[in-house]
């Protein structure tokens, strides 16, 4: 049985609107940052579904490229999300409000 | 000898690096003595080259040596390259020469003084870019060693930079030579835009090609030449600096500001006379702002009291005589000139240096007075060298003249006047010299202030002295003219040619020439002995020696035409343009800037899933607006 690209495309956007969700409506930055991965894979599957889709390799090296960057991210992310911790104690995203003008 | 030419360049500047690496490694002693003895390498080279060169038959003395491509561009390329020809080989045994001699007398003179080693590296510095200047062979070379030796001019006039008047004098050299630079780079960008060359050769036989006899062309690029020879030599109406860079310890006024570079005007001109001659209204211009600069040099030394700046205008004076020489032609007669003022200005500044000494620093002659007592040896070694300047021995002045007679026309003739003019002024303030300094009653001053325990000055001053006026006196038998001797005239004849005076046409000029500068001693020498005769002498003059003694005004004329103007524009354009435009612009910006930002400010309001919302909507409004556009 063939599976068609558009199956593919699907899977990435529903992945990509649990992400979304998970956003818009969790307020640990633990969760957050989750989320944020699940967008970013969802985009890497779509990037590969068209890639294969195409013939063309330059997708899956966006892919990668992607891979790498959300690795530093999530480093990044997870520190700040550390340091915040042990400063305030307090990891509810809506109240991180210190760079309000 | 291609090895001696580059060793005689190149020892100076070795004398520069090892002095500088050294630093305070060695002693102040050392390190005056390594100058001298850099110096004393490149006179030797000089004299080897010299021997060689003699050697040669008459018509295979130019030698050109290159070392290597220094800049090029396409088919224009400016090498290193060193020209050794009669001209230049003379100008290399007075620069390497006279120039050793006073590196040997400043050990002396500078003894003591804190920055002793930085003098030594400069006066070696100057040594190698005078030498560069006269051993190029094109003019973007000689174009080098010329803002090279206004920088040595610069450093060393400056050198008691505690001072503010050396400061300023330094500045106004630099200034005023930069002028005379620009001039001789607008020559060399009509050589390259029309000869594609700058070499001296090469430029010389094609110029008359390229550009017709008189035409705008060929005037410009000697008028170039000639802005920059005027700036450095300090002739009307680049002038004023000389007198100034009498703040520089004297061993420079000997070595730069008489005896080498600021002749170095008459050199260019004599190495570039086919140019010149291509030029006749700028060559006759030469001539007679030469003869202006000697009159009003010489008014202006009568009444100078300081003992440097008199020197100073007398040089300034003599450089005029030699412009006259090469502005009609005599090239050989000013370069012989510039030889023989080489020793014996430089004999007149180191004996002023051992009376500045003696005095410990004074220089106004109204204190001097009565010291030939004190300072025998040094009044007697000045005798020659004031009776040099007058004109008696050597003939080099007369020869100028009597080059004037023999050529006639109407510049010649006015130039002709002109000198024996000169000449009375030149008896008359040299005698002057000698009478207030040496002569009548000792002042009170000099008295509380002599000094020569330790005899008239040591012997490594002393010895610089003696050697210039074995000079000066030898000097006058390179050339005597009247048909005996052209020894100087032949030998420069392949590279800079000369009129050669008529035997009746020298007797008659060096008659009146002596008859003048002599009763112009002997005049001055009279108003000092009888009383009241200066007075009466005076009077008829009115005003005059009053305007001579604010050296007519040149100073203030610059003020009124460049510095004034010029710091009005610059007030006006601050108070109109920077103010209200400039800063205006820019706190409009600040302002725009600033009320926008307050306006939009608020949205910033650090909950970080409000920006998401504001991120993801913005996103989802360019996703529709792709899908809409996008065909399927």
């Amino acid at each position: 049985m063939h599976i068609g690209v558009e199956w593919f495309i699907s899977v990435s956007a529903i992945l990509f609107g649990i992400g979304l969700y998970g956003v818009f409506t969790r307020r640990s930055p633990l969760i957050l940052l989750l989320s944020v991965e699940i967008m970013l894979n969802a985009c890497n599957l779509a990037l590969i579904s068209f890639s294969r889709y195409l013939g063309e390799q330059s997708g899956q090296v966006f892919a990668l490229v992607v891979m790498a960057v959300a690795a530093s991210e999530v480093v990044v992310g997870l520190g700040l999300v550390v340091a915040i911790a042990r400063r305030k104690g307090d990891l509810d995203v809506d109240r991180l409000t210190g760079l309000r003008h | 000898m291609e090895a001696l030419a580059w060793i005689c360049l190149f020892a100076p500047l070795a004398g520069v690096v090892t002095l500088t690496l050294a630093g305070s490694r060695i002693s102040r002693g050392a390190a005056a003595w390594a100058g001298t003895l850099f110096a004393f390498v490149a006179f030797a080279a000089a004299v080897g080259e010299l021997i060689a060169m003699l050697g040669e038959d008459a018509s295979q003395r130019a030698h050109t040596f290159t070392a290597y491509t220094w800049a090029g561009s396409g088919s224009f390329h400016v090498p290193l390259g060193i020209l050794v020809d009669p001209l230049s080989m003379t100008e290399m045994l007075v620069v390497a020469g006279v120039g050793a001699v006073i590196v040997m007398y400043s050990i002396g003179y500078m003894h003591g003084d804190v920055k002793e080693r930085r003098f030594f590296v400069y006066l070696d510095l100057f040594v190698f870019s005078m030498l560069l200047l006269v051993m190029a062979d094109n003019f973007v070379l000689l174009l080098a060693g010329w803002g090279l030796v206004g920088l040595s001019s610069y450093l060393l006039i400056g050198f008691w930079h505690e001072r503010p008047e050396p400061v300023a004098a330094a500045k106004k050299a630099f200034v005023m030579n930069a002028i005379g630079d620009v001039g001789i780079a607008i020559a060399i960008f009509f050589m390259v835009r029309d000869l594609g060359t700058t070499d001296f050769g090469a430029v010389f036989s094609a110029a008359p090609h390229h550009w017709a006899k008189g035409s705008a062309d060929a005037n410009w690029v000697a008028a170039g030449l000639l802005l920059g020879a005027l700036a450095k030599s300090a002739q009307i109406p680049l002038h004023t600096w000389l007198p100034d860079a009498m703040e520089g310890p004297t061993p420079v006024s000997a070595l730069i500001h008489a005896a080498t570079m600021v002749t170095a005007g008459v050199y260019l001109v004599a190495r570039a006379h086919p140019l010149f001659q291509n030029a006749p209204d700028i060559l006759a211009l030469t001539a007679l702002l030469g003869m202006a600069t000697l009159l009003m040099a010489g008014v202006i030394a009568l009444v100078q009291t300081d003992i440097k700046r008199i020197i100073a205008y007398s040089t300034m004076s003599q450089i005029g005589y030699m412009f006259t020489a090469v502005g009609i032609g005599a090239y050989s007669a000013g370069m012989f000139h510039l030889v023989t003022h080489a020793f014996f200005k430089a004999l007149l500044f180191l004996g002023a240096g051992i009376v500045i000494h003696a005095l410990g620093g004074e220089q106004d002659v109204r204190r001097m007075g009565g010291l030939g007592a004190a300072l025998p040896k040094t009044k007697r070694l000045m005798w020659i060298g004031t009776v040099a300047l007058i004109g008696f021995w050597p003939l080099s002045k007369d020869a100028i003249l009597a080059s004037d007679l023999e050529k006639g026309g109407t510049t010649a003739t006015i130039v002709w006047v002109g000198g024996l003019l000169g000449a009375f002024l030149t008896g008359i303030y040299a005698t002057r010299l000698m009478r207030l300094t040496f002569y009548g009653e000792r002042s009170r001053y000099a008295d509380e202030h002599l000094h020569t325990d330790h005899g008239e000055a040591p012997w490594v001053m002393m010895l610089p002295v003696v050697l210039l006026a074995i000079g000066t006196l030898l000097s006058g038998f390179l050339a005597i003219g009247f048909g005996v001797n052209q020894t100087f005239g032949d030998w420069l004849a392949s590279a800079a040619p000369t009129i050669e005076p008529s035997t009746a046409d020298d007797l008659v000029t060096t008659a009146i020439a002596w008859a003048v500068g002599g009763s112009g001693g002997l005049l001055v020498w009279r108003a000092y002995t009888q009383p009241g005769m200066l007075e009466r002498l005076k009077r008829p003059f009115g005003r005059t020696p009053v305007i001579a003694e604010h050296k007519f005004y040149w100073d203030e004329l610059y003020d009124s035409i460049a510095y004034i103007p010029a710091a009005a524009i610059a007030t006006g354009v601050y108070r109109f343009i920077e103010r209200w435009v400039i800063w205006g612009t820019v706190d409009l910006v600040a302002f725009v800037v600033r009320m926008v930002a307050r306006g939009t400010a608020d949205a910033q309001t650090g909950v970080v899933r409000q920006y998401a919302t504001v991120f993801v909507a913005g996103a989802a409004v360019l996703g529709v607006y792709f899908l809409s556009k996008a065909t399927l």
